[in-house]
């Protein structure tokens, strides 16, 4: 039988470019993909360092909430959040933004994210960091008795995207915005190739980008993309507005193939959040 | 990129053809040469029903001329075997090959030749990994409760070999409100006695297992088996005068179905690139299939990076990375951190 595993067992050295070609020539003709003009490309080194700039870790949490007691998770999440802030804030750890889901799959669901300068700073103060502080404990208790489910994800952000910044709200600005957190689940195998067309993509959406993280912990071969707006309206327009410049369309092209499940959500922030 | 041109398989087997043809024109010639030499010999009527004997009566003198009929009659029969021989060579790689194109093209790995079990595993051993799914306000009575069960049960089975690899609680993952325990069996004969819920008398287990139930939200269990180069796993016992556990980071694999055998054929390569932090590595039999789970453990977040780093250093764990990931439907990870009474810490 001819299979790619002979070849390794024989040879070496060249005959491994072969083997690679011929995959990749496989799995092109196993999608079929009239869209992919070129083959996917492989890593020839970690995601972390091919597609990120920093060492900043991000955690990504979700947490699904009993519908009843979304408010009062609200106001419990709101006091944790200045508490775990007054006291940590100085070590280096940063909230990013917490959000309520308005409009999404599932709309009983908080989105909260924390981020960390790197990895030993998660090792101390990532997701549920042993504490004997009492105040943070009980207000941990309180919305785990509201929780249905309680997800996270380490993620790491790409360099092309930058580091999140806190968006206050303007003064005289009665309303917050509204995020839009766009989730897509890739095809393993299919990250660097993301990231090399979003590189361009990017160029075309500089109005509204907030930030774009890839998951590294949990859920893998996810990302997520977050994108800032006024109001639906607005939203409307920037989106319209991009396929007016020639190259976004090249850009879902060339981004759609990749993708094997896509979600977005609406999200609006919380009181405490930094991002408003 | 520069290929050398390799024959295909469609230029070798016609060059079986041709060869056979051209083989058996041989021994056709040889033949009409030794039956024209008979008649020429004899002088007999057959000579008409010969057909190209013009031609070959050229031929003829060459070699009549010291060929004897003992010597040609050989060579035509040696030719003639050959020849049938090549040709079904030819055929019969021709037919295979027209079967396996397809395949080639739709199926490129290499399919089984006989039960995963017999060919991915060296030993009997058998795992029962379960997931349960806790509603969050009880996940730290779950765990007390659960450290006294493990107690309970070990104290009274383990002499008949139910052994405990580990119990973890999910620290990150896409369930946040999980703990996995796995289990660990000789042999599947002993898996019908102590697996899962096993039939017992004994009062304090079954109230452990109804207090469990009341704080679970769902449970999930597979049955595993182990591969044969990732070894039994082993208890990992707390470092004395160490103040903290290990964290542990469980990859889980959905594969493509069919692609198991290929799956361990990469990795018998690539673990040789890890070999600092490997735990334990299973593939489902009953339950969620083409399911694989490997289990590695660092000392921190932070050791985690430095290890996986260094592997891409090592040339031999990018293609690992490329070959395995083509085979892959979904992947996922999750952090665990130890129960208390866990033999893995």
């Amino acid at each position: 039988m001819y299979s790619p595993s002979r070849f390794l067992c024989t040879d070496g050295g060249s005959l491994l470019k072969k083997i690679n070609f011929l995959f990749n020539l496989n799995s092109r003709c196993l999608s079929f993909n009239p869209f992919a003009p070129k083959n996917i490309e492989q890593p020839k080194d970690s995601h972390s360092k091919l597609l990120t700039e920093s060492e900043h870790v991000f955690e990504v949490q979700h947490h699904t909430v009993k519908p009843r007691h979304m408010t009062d998770y609200e106001n419990v999440y709101n006091d944790y959040i200045s508490e775990i802030i007054q006291k940590y804030n100085v070590q280096g750890l940063i909230h990013t933004g917490s959000w309520r889901v308005h409009i999404g799959n599932v709309q009983n669901q908080f989105v909260h994210i924390w981020m960390f300068k790197n990895f030993s700073q998660f090792d101390e103060f990532g997701s549920d960091f042993r504490t004997d502080d009492d105040k943070v404990i009980k207000y941990r208790e309180k919305m785990n008795d509201y929780l249905v489910q309680r997800a996270n994800q380490v993620c790491l952000s790409f360099s092309y995207w930058g580091i999140p910044q806190p968006r206050p709200l303007e003064s005289g600005s009665r309303q917050n915005n509204i995020y839009e957190m766009r989730s897509y689940w890739l095809k393993p195998g299919t990250l660097i190739e993301w990231g090399n067309n979003w590189v361009k993509g990017i160029k075309y959406r500089p109005d509204a980008k907030v930030l774009g993280v890839f998951s590294q912990i949990g859920e893998l071969y996810n990302v997520h993309h977050m994108w800032c707006y006024k109001d639906f309206h607005n939203r409307k327009l920037t989106r319209s507005a991009a396929w007016g410049r020639p190259g976004w369309d090249d850009n879902v092209a060339y981004t759609v193939p990749l993708i094997r499940k896509m979600e977005s959500k609406i999200l609006v922030p919380l009181k405490n959040s930094p991002m408003q």
